[in-house]
């Protein structure tokens, strides 16, 4: 790890990209995943409080594997594509879902 | 992954390492508070009597805390009526508080959110129901443990975001530091100090960041779990309509109504419903001490009010509630048992907030949170060690600024604090805006440790040892020690008293004073030694 080689690097063009997919797009992701457990579960008769502490659990766990997979992939784009689209539709998804669950006006 | 490790971990190392020590504090913020509010000493007290005690003070509560009119004026974007409907009463307690804090929440008309409350409170004796340090700052409780959360950047919640990226941060350096090293059963058991400085330096850091390993991780996690409604608003915003649906059914299914009836109504002695709702808790061979209680749309017909079991011999803060109907205290519900996901929960941010009784788990938690501040303090010092040497010859500042942000951080910190601690002790009873005062001391003292820090680092720069660790070691030596000679000359508690009377939140205090003190002059000794024998044996080659 001492080789001056193998020393980690600032290299700021590379980085920021990466820096931005694993928070936003780590955020975006960890968004859908919540809103779409907790839409799908309170539709399947879950209560919704437990449906909210479930996804909330399982998001930061989400998010923390997302943040971590940014920093891997081989390109920074690819993360952004990802996690935003999949995020996004996922989002999407949950609004859907959401319109067909009795007593949502 | 190494870089992500060493980058991610010094720039919010530094946020991170605030987070560990005032969590650590945190852990005894009560027993701050008695420290720092002599007239406050005396035993923790029981849930008191709503009928003769409490139901007197909410009455005299008749409007909210400014800071909570401002804040509740900044969601609704403008002025609020003087007076406010009066919506709510709540207490809670805990086995660790002599004073009780008697919360109303007033309605906030024109809110964009749901239910939405401002609150005002005032701290009472429970014995008396008179006032007591009402309007002191808490150091312990209203201080110290905001930092670890907030802090204390309110404005648009910047200090919770900052702290949950450290968090988040936290977590992705603990696995990438899993990944870097992978042998971590040796980690465990190596640590060379006599071997070369910078070995040594990482050798702790390994040590410390892989013996609390669990409860880093375990606490990160749980402290993001936490403020989930925050990080993460979707019952506000995308799910509303289902979460307001799901409130409307719940209240139809439980009985207790989600709105006022519009018609007043008296409120039944509260009293009696207590010795009902323990009554129902001794029948499931429980302790029956109240924890929380609550009274919903105050002096409505669809008042009721709820009686929740304190947490002192379980994880979850309060449960087991019984609900009654507040005009007549027919009794309306006694909640089930929590659903497994519920549980879960509950275990872990009770695990974190650490309401129950269990000392030892709480010394634990005070030197996970140290162990947490050891590792992320031997990181910097790894990183400015690793470059100094080469950061001098290339001519680059970064080495030196690294230094002196850790020296601020560190030992900075802690002056800080004790300076509060002394400033606490120092500053007349009757001054104005003496909580002002205090903070403004806590602040001031970093700023000039971080000044400090900043002019005294200057020899990392070509290389050498900096003197501002031991010169600030020997502040936080001297300011310790002065800090519990204070509350000996200011209260007469002094340590051979209080042992003497088992009375433990001060003593503890004290104690933890001397100790620092000890071990900050030990250090400062050391490290005066060490530069010592650098600059002789440098003059004989």
């Amino acid at each position: 790890m001492s080789h001056p080689a193998s020393r980690p690097r600032l290299n700021t063009a590379a980085v920021l990209p990466r820096i931005g997919a694993a928070v936003v797009g780590g955020y975006a992701l960890a968004w859908g995943f919540i809103t779409l457990t907790i839409a799908s579960l309170v539709a399947a008769g879950v209560d919704y409080d437990d449906a909210w502490m479930l996804a909330m659990m399982v998001a930061f766990l989400l998010y923390l594997g997302a943040f971590l997979w940014s920093f891997t992939t081989r390109s920074a784009w690819l993360a952004w594509v990802v996690l935003l689209g999949a995020g996004g539709l996922m989002t999407g998804t949950a609004h859907l879902l959401a319109r067909g669950i009795p007593g949502v006006a | 992954m190494a870089w992500l490790h060493t980058w991610f971990g010094l720039v919010l190392g530094f946020v991170l390492m605030v987070a560990f020590f005032f969590g650590a504090l945190s852990v005894f913020d009560r027993e701050f508070d008695r420290w720092t509010q002599p007239a406050t000493r005396f035993a923790a007290q029981p849930m008191p009597s709503f009928d003769r005690v409490l139901h007197p003070v909410f009455e005299g509560i008749v409007e909210p805390d400014p800071e909570e009119r401002a804040a509740a004026e900044d969601r609704v974007g403008g002025a609020l009526p003087a007076r406010l409907p009066v919506s709510e009463f709540s207490a809670y307690t805990t086995h660790r508080d002599p004073v009780l804090e008697a919360y109303v929440a007033f309605d906030v008309p024109n809110s964009p959110l749901d239910h939405d409350h401002a609150y005002g409170h005032r701290t009472i004796d429970p014995r008396n129901g008179q006032d007591l340090a009402n309007g002191d700052l808490k150091v312990g409780s209203e201080f110290f443990y905001p930092m670890h959360f907030s802090l204390h950047l309110e404005w648009k919640e910047l200090g919770y975001w900052i702290i949950a990226l450290a968090a988040m941060t936290m977590l992705a350096a603990l696995v990438s530091g899993v990944v870097i090293h992978r042998k971590l059963l040796r980690e465990l058991f190596t640590f060379r100090p006599q071997r070369l400085r910078q070995r040594a330096v990482l050798d702790l850091h390994n040590l410390s960041g892989v013996v609390a390993l669990p409860f880093h991780f375990l606490f990160a996690f749980t402290g993001l779990v936490i403020f989930a409604d925050i990080y993460f608003p979707v019952s506000e915003t995308q799910l509303r309509a289902v979460h307001d649906a799901h409130e409307r059914i719940e209240a139809e299914h439980t009985g207790l109504p989600h709105d006022p009836a519009g018609v007043p109504a008296p409120l039944a002695s509260v009293d009696a419903m207590v010795r009902d709702a323990q009554a129902r808790w001794a029948a499931r061979g429980m302790a029956g001490e109240v924890g929380f209680l609550y009274v919903a749309h105050v002096g409505d017909a669809n008042g009721y009010v709820s009686v929740y079991r304190a947490g002192t011999d379980r994880i979850a803060l309060t449960g087991q509630g019984i609900h009654y109907r507040a005009s007549s205290g027919e009794l309306i519900r006694e909640d089930p048992p929590e659903s497994a996901i519920s549980s879960v929960n509950e275990f872990l941010t009770g695990l974190h907030l650490q309401h129950f009784r269990h000392w030892a788990l709480r010394f634990l938690y005070v030197f996970g949170g140290l162990a947490g501040c050891v590792c992320i303090a031997t990181g910097f010092l790894f990183f400015v060690e690793k470059r100094k040497a080469q950061h001098a010859r290339a001519g680059l500042g970064g080495a030196r600024l690294v230094d002196a942000l850790a020296v601020a951080t560190v030992t900075g910190m802690v002056i800080a604090t004790l300076s509060l601690l002394v400033a606490n002790r120092l500053l007349p009873v009757e001054l104005e805006d003496r909580n002002l005062w205090q903070k403004g001391v806590f602040w001031l003292a970093w700023i000039a440790a971080g000044v400090h820090a900043y002019w005294r680092t200057r020899p990392t720069l070509e290389g050498r040892d900096s003197p501002a660790w031991a010169e600030q070691c020997l502040a936080v030596g001297v300011l310790a020690p002065a800090a519990m000679l204070l509350n000996w000359t200011t209260t007469g508690d002094h340590l051979l008293a209080t042992i003497a009377r088992g009375y433990w939140p001060v003593a503890g205090v004290d104690i933890a004073l001397l100790t620092t003190g000890g071990a900050a002059l030990w250090a400062a000794r050391t490290l005066r030694r060490r530069a010592l024998s650098f600059s002789t044996t440098a003059v004989q080659t």
